[in-house]
């Protein structure tokens, strides 16, 4: 039975929240206040599903959550019942976490919980993909028809030729840097940015991208300091 | 105990078969016993590129299934006498045999020869799984071509990804046109080499030879004036853990010479 409110963010669906069954209504509200509040700018610009379990929500109920998420600078998504999809995650994670072994995440596996950096010690060829919620340093190359997701920042000391996901859970804070920065395809947050089609002027300096007027830029990292 | 290597590419047609039928060859040429095993089940070419197609009677998926001994489906070669042809089933499909079965059959071979050279199917399904299981070392080969250098990379991943500790993948450059290399589009290969992060094993060029000898059933490497035929010998030798440079073309010196700078040391 879950005792606390557990935030979650999937890849397909922005952030998920899910509330305990048992706690009293305006108890919950207050600690998901707290929640929020805690994680500071984290989720800041992301959309959110709220997983009531079996709890009936009157209209009311609704709006004050709406409000909260609001306050948190956060949009409700949608509200959903029923089935605990926590056992559900940890399956997924746990699987995730056996074909991160061999280098195959299942494309829809959620986040890992921790949001501790994860540090990935090798080249990811075509086909692979790595899932984190936190930050990803990679010491190696991402090589095209591969791809990263992270709900922080994306760090890669090498060559960044794939796909590279930035604040997926809607953290439009969020950057990519790398070494030598040639994305097939960048997001950051909801903004997407793609190569362009002649590629002309590459630099040969490191680079890092971030989402500046609702588009994704390059800088020198000197630049991107702020 | 013998090596067991397998060929293989992710994409089709760039030159596995070609490949497996020329470097065996060059094998045994320098006094290896040496067998092909066919492992594209249901699309077999090897017999026919090693021109040994009208002596199949019993092909792998015989032995697998216990219908014939092993030195039964054994097919010599008409050439050398330390070279063998298993054939592929042409009437079967790929999903017929088990990664399991391929690994015991190549142990059991490997007792016996030298090197054991798998010629694998396009594509990473089935006949990819079972052509790799047994394999302890593997040649990716591509073309300088980017969906070919894709395709080499996803394979690399799937080789790498292998539960048990196998040997690191080792890449063959296959139809390299010396003119495109003058023309300065060097910087492809260049680039494909430094993506790929592999040994390089060889650079095989684009050599009309190839068509010829494979219509007739006879490698490349029988024919002195084929360059693509010097090109596998020295791979072969290379796989022997000689140290040969990765070309020596005397009419194109100066472009080889770039190769050679390039891959500097690297070698299979
Ligand atoms: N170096 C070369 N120069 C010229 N032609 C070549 C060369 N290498 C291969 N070819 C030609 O390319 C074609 C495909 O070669 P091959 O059958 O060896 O490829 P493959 O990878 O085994 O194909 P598949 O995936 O269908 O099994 C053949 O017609 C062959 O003659
Ligand atoms: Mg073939």
């Amino acid at each position: 039975m879950r005792q606390d409110i557990v935030i979650r963010g999937t890849t397909r669906t922005g952030l998920v929240i899910l509330l305990p069954d048992d706690l009293e209504f305006g108890v919950l509200i207050q600690r998901l206040r707290e929640k929020l509040a805690q994680a500071g700018r984290f989720f800041q610009g992301a959309e959110a599903t709220v997983q009531v379990g079996s709890r009936a929500l009157s209209a009311s109920d609704q709006d004050a959550i709406a409000r909260i998420l609001d306050e948190a600078d956060m949009a409700l998504r949608t509200v959903t019942k029923g089935g605990d999809p926590v056992a559900e995650a940890q399956a997924a994670l746990k699987a995730a976490e056996q074909s991160r072994h061999s280098g195959t995440l299942p494309a829809a596996a959620l986040l890992a919980e921790s949001e501790t950096a994860m540090v990935v010690t090798r080249t990811l060829r075509s086909g692979q993909s790595v899932r984190h919620q936190g930050d990803i340093i990679v010491l190696g190359d991402i090589n095209p028809g591969a791809e990263v997701v992270a709900s922080g920042h994306i760090v890669v000391m090498g060559a960044l030729r794939g796909v590279a996901h930035a604040g997926c859970t809607g953290n439009t804070g969020a950057f990519v840097a790398a070494i030598k920065l040639r994305p097939t395809q960048l997001r950051i947050a909801h903004v997407i940015g793609r190569a362009p089609d002649e590629q002309d002027n590459l630099q040969t300096v490191p680079e890092v991208a971030r989402v500046r007027d609702g588009m994704i830029v390059l800088e020198t990292p000197t630049e991107s300091k702020r | 105990m013998g090596q067991v290597i397998v060929v293989t590419s992710g994409k089709g047609g760039v030159g596995k078969t070609t490949t497996t039928a020329n470097l065996g060859t060059a094998l045994a040429q320098l006094g290896n016993k040496v067998v092909l095993l066919d492992a594209d089940i249901g699309l077999r070419n090897l017999d026919v590129v090693m021109g040994l197609e009208n002596r199949i009677v019993y092909d792998l998926v015989d032995v697998i299934e216990g219908n014939a001994r092993l030195k039964q489906a054994l097919i010599k070669d008409k050439r050398l006498d330390t070279l063998y042809l298993l054939a592929a089933a042409q009437t079967r499909e790929k999903k017929d045999v088990k990664p399991q079965q391929m690994r015991e059959l190549t142990e059991q071979l490997a007792r016996e020869f030298d090197y054991v050279v798998l010629d694998c199917p396009a594509g990473i399904e089935d006949g990819f799984k079972n052509a790799i299981a047994g394999a302890q070392k593997a040649i990716i080969v591509c073309n300088p071509e980017v969906s070919s250098v894709r395709d080499a990379d996803r394979v690399i991943g799937l080789w790498d990804a292998q539960p048990e500790s196998k040997g690191p993948a080792m890449l063959i450059v296959n139809r390299v046109r010396p003119k495109m290399v003058a023309r300065g589009d060097m910087l492809e290969i260049d680039d494909m080499l430094e993506m790929l992060a592999v040994d390089l094993l060889g650079i095989v060029p684009e050599d009309e030879h190839i068509i010829v000898s494979t219509n007739r059933g006879e490698p490349a490497v029988y024919h002195t004036e084929s360059k693509a035929g010097k090109a596998y010998q020295n791979i072969a030798r290379r796989l022997t853990g000689e140290q040969v440079p990765i070309m020596q073309l005397q009419d194109d010196e100066s472009i080889w010479a770039k190769f050679k700078r390039i891959v500097g040391l690297s070698r299979g």
